[in-house]
């Protein structure tokens, strides 16, 4: 089968998001099918400026056919025009002007889908809200699969994204959390829908116990061993799992995890609030923030920035950690909890995010929070309580073996496929 | 269940009855890890671990009720708010339907009701339709039908935009009124709460300021009370080295304490079998142990007989109350007065050498450590 994946941006860089998504799953698809993968130039998803080149390109495997931006982002301009459109009853193609203004618009990209949508079995995109999902489904929905990405925000109120995607002939979803969002908010009934979710690579276990209260052990001695400059032994190398973490950046005592952008709209500031509530009673537990940088973290000891680490050094982070924290409540991919889950790390995550909660309370492998009481003691349960940290661990393993194995979500991946082909 | 007991079997120390927070403490018990929670075998289970921490927190902050009773209470306060002999009982039920069901859908039926065709003024039944046709150059002869029909068509469409913009306007009301619904139930639960809080606190308050006012008189009995009260018992004041020589105003000061002390036996037996929980050193607990009988002497015994934590907690109490005691005023010592010896002195009878002027403090806080042979006025004279 020929699949062609549309997506905003792509790149080997981009760690999250639907772009993310849409990547990971083309280079697991494309071991098995014919895949191309549909893009722009742009990067940045603030200016979609052009920053790659444009042409065909070759990513992890996947063949890439980048098209030009034709139209950036002006963002006072987007800004005054949503304010009028949101605040007054609008039209269709108010709504796809919209779209158009947020970006990215690509008139190649739509134009190459429109001259060769012929010679695909099936066209995968990425994110309703954007203007080359809106305009490219509805080229072909009879061959056509929209993985939504929904976030709760305005725009999914608009018509023609409820249209599309009751038009298309399959939803790929990655959470229960986005189904009931899908049919309660944007009010689509979509011809097929999936649970597919998304693939978590998880490290292989090993039977060593990966905590280490004690600063004075391992992370000593892995200093010892390599000064010596002596070969390391295999045993000592592997009871020093998630030590290069800690070790590059000195976190010998125990400290919980954020992995993410830092911003205002992840729920960081609200973690931090939480975070300097919980330090101010137990001092020696510090806090690792791990993404880019985009808000003015407070300047407090317990609290170390990692920036933005590729994707083996983040899952290393995630086994490094006690415990991770999920402040996001829109993220319904959740995938820093996902990836947390499958190093054996528990959760304590937002419980405004449903999707995480789900994950939680399935998988019983993590905790969640509404107020600042709940994430203080949650928090210190973890911290505090070994045992119960190494089982929800476990838990999570097991959650993430049974449920998000690329093969799992491949076979249900297949299913949508079987259902959404024109016969 | 399982999560109730520790691996011993046991009930865990917070399902005892409840104590208050005034006694135990809202900062010991935070600081403490609730490893209770984790399950000595099985699957740890997400849901009771947050039930948990959510009665932990509620218990914390003084409200015993659920969030179900919270919310249960709420709905009676937003009925008495929502009155419907000052309200529309229409209007509520519009509200409430409105809140629970989700919004209608834009209808779809407005399109077709307006919808006019060039050929509507031309419909009718088949023969008439026929001649319509057939004379129709003729009609067009006579006059233009095409203003007509696009007249129609044009008050079609401005049919249609308004009706669609009414059911959005409808729509959009009916969003508003479920929001404003939902923020007036989520305001009226969290009035409930903290009015709940409050009262808590209030009740707290009360208990904090009964407490301080028993403190502050018991530290002012304590104050006024004549540092004769104490009569150090004999197998505690046994380590302490007698001196060869004790001063008069000892010897006055304990023949004064004696009746005190000899009335306060019984109560005194009682409260050293209650017992403490630390096991404290000898010197402290003899010094607590005269504190208790000053305290006995002072009429101030009546202290609940299971108030064993709070004893505890307020161990260090006596011995502070000892200090102040013998600072108070007493009989200003002679010049024959010489210090004791100290309690870790080797000597069993170390040498006198009379001081004429020996430290008035001194000579104070060493006082509780006189033997009881001080009572005797022959030891004193030698």
């Amino acid at each position: 089968m020929k699949f062609a994946f549309v997506t905003a941006r792509y790149g080997a860089d981009i760690s999250a998001g639907p772009d993310h998504a849409c990547r990971v799953l083309a280079e697991q698809v494309g071991s098995r099918h014919d895949v191309d993968v549909l893009t722009t130039c742009a990067r940045d998803p603030r200016t979609w400026k052009n920053e790659y080149s444009e042409g065909t390109d070759r990513v992890r495997g996947a063949l890439v056919r980048r098209f030009a931006v034709s139209q950036l982002r002006d963002e006072q301009t987007f800004h005054q025009f949503s304010d009028r459109v949101m605040a007054s009853p609008r039209a269709r193609a108010d709504e796809l002007e919209w779209l158009r203004r947020s970006g990215p618009w690509s008139a190649g990209l739509i134009d190459f889908i429109r001259r060769q949508h012929k010679s695909y079995d099936v066209i995968v995109f990425f994110s309703i809200c954007s203007p080359i999902t809106v305009t490219g489904a509805s080229i072909a929905p009879e061959r056509t699969i929209v993985f939504p990405h929904l976030q709760l925000c305005p725009s999914l109120r608009f018509e023609v994204c409820a249209d599309v995607l009751s038009s298309v002939r399959g939803v790929g979803l990655v959470s229960a959390a986005e189904g009931r969002l899908l049919r309660s908010y944007v009010r689509a009934t979509p011809q097929h829908e999936e649970l597919v979710g998304i693939g978590i690579d998880p490290s292989p276990e090993q039977s060593y116990p990966r905590h280490q209260q004690d600063p004075a052990d391992t992370v000593i001695d892995e200093e010892a061993v390599a000064g010596t400059g002596e070969g390391v032994e295999p045993e000592s190398y592997l009871a020093g799992r998630g030590v290069p973490f800690r070790r590059r950046h000195r976190l010998y005592g125990r400290f919980a995890l954020y992995g993410g952008r830092v911003e205002p709209d992840n729920g960081c500031e609200e973690m931090l609030d939480y975070f300097d509530t919980f330090a101010s009673t137990d001092d020696d537990i510090s806090l690792a923030l791990m993404g880019i940088k985009m808000m003015k973290v407070p300047e407090e000891p317990y609290i170390r920035l990692a920036g933005v680490l590729p994707e083996r050094e983040r899952m290393i982070a995630y086994e490094a950690a006690d415990v991770t924290i999920a402040p996001s409540a829109d993220d319904l991919v959740a995938q820093p909890l996902l990836e947390s889950l499958a190093v054996g790390t528990p959760v304590l995550a937002s419980a405004r995010n449903d999707a995480a909660v789900e994950h939680c309370k399935r998988a019983h492998a993590g905790l969640y929070y509404a107020n600042r009481e709940e994430f203080v003691e949650a928090l210190r349960l973890l911290m505090t309580n070994t045992r119960l940290r190494n089982r929800l661990g476990e838990n999570g393993r097991a959650y993430i073996r049974q449920n998000f194995r690329w093969d799992a979500v491949l076979g249900r991946f297949d299913r949508l496929v079987s259902r959404a082909r024109p016969r | 269940m399982a999560m109730d007991h520790n691996p011993s079997g046991r009930r865990p120390q917070y399902h005892r009855g409840r104590r208050g927070m005034e006694r135990r403490g809202s900062e010991r018990r935070s600081q403490q890890p609730p490893e209770q929670s984790a399950r000595p075998s099985g699957e740890a289970d997400v849901e009771q671990i947050m039930r948990e921490i959510r009665s932990r927190i509620a218990q914390r902050s003084g409200i015993e009720l659920s969030t179900q009773q919270i919310q249960d209470l709420a709905t009676r306060r937003l009925e008495a708010i929502l009155d419907p002999r000052t309200i529309n009982p229409t209007l509520l039920d519009q509200l409430r339907k409105g809140a629970a069901a989700a919004p209608d859908p834009l209808p779809r039926s407005a399109e077709t009701e307006f919808s006019l065709s060039d050929d509507a003024i031309y419909e009718g039944g088949a023969v008439v339709r026929f001649f319509r046709r057939l004379f129709n150059p003729l009609m067009k002869l006579l006059f233009n039908p095409a203003p007509l029909i696009a007249a129609l068509q044009t008050q079609t469409r401005i049919n249609r935009d308004a009706a669609t913009r009414a059911a959005d306007l409808e729509r959009r009301q009916t969003e508003w009124n479920a929001l404003h619904y939902q923020i007036l139930q989520r305001l009226v639960t969290e009035v409930s709460r903290t009015s709940i809080e409050t009262q808590a606190l209030g009740t707290r308050i009360e208990s904090l300021t009964g407490r301080i006012d028993f403190n502050d008189k018991r530290v002012r009995t304590l104050e006024n009370t004549p540092a004769v009260a104490r009569a150090p018992r004999p197998q505690e004041a046994a380590p302490v080295t007698a001196p060869v020589t004790e001063p008069a105003a000892s010897a006055e000061s304990a023949t004064a304490a004696s009746p005190a002390a000899t009335g306060d036996v019984p109560r005194r037996r009682r409260r050293r079998r209650r017992g403490r929980r630390g096991a404290p050193p000898a010197g402290e607990s003899a010094t607590a142990a005269v504190a208790s009988v000053v305290t006995g002497a002072a009429g101030l015994a009546d202290v609940d007989e299971d108030d064993d934590e709070e004893d505890a907690a307020d161990a260090p109490e006596p011995v502070e109350a000892t200090t102040n005691e013998q600072r108070s005023p007493l009989p200003a010592p002679s010049e024959s007065v010489e210090p004791p010896p100290p309690a870790w002195s080797s000597d069993p009878h170390p040498e006198v050498h009379p001081t004429p002027e020996a430290p008035a403090p001194q000579q104070e806080m060493e006082q509780p450590a006189s033997p009881p042979s001080s009572q005797d006025p022959s030891a004193s004279e030698n």
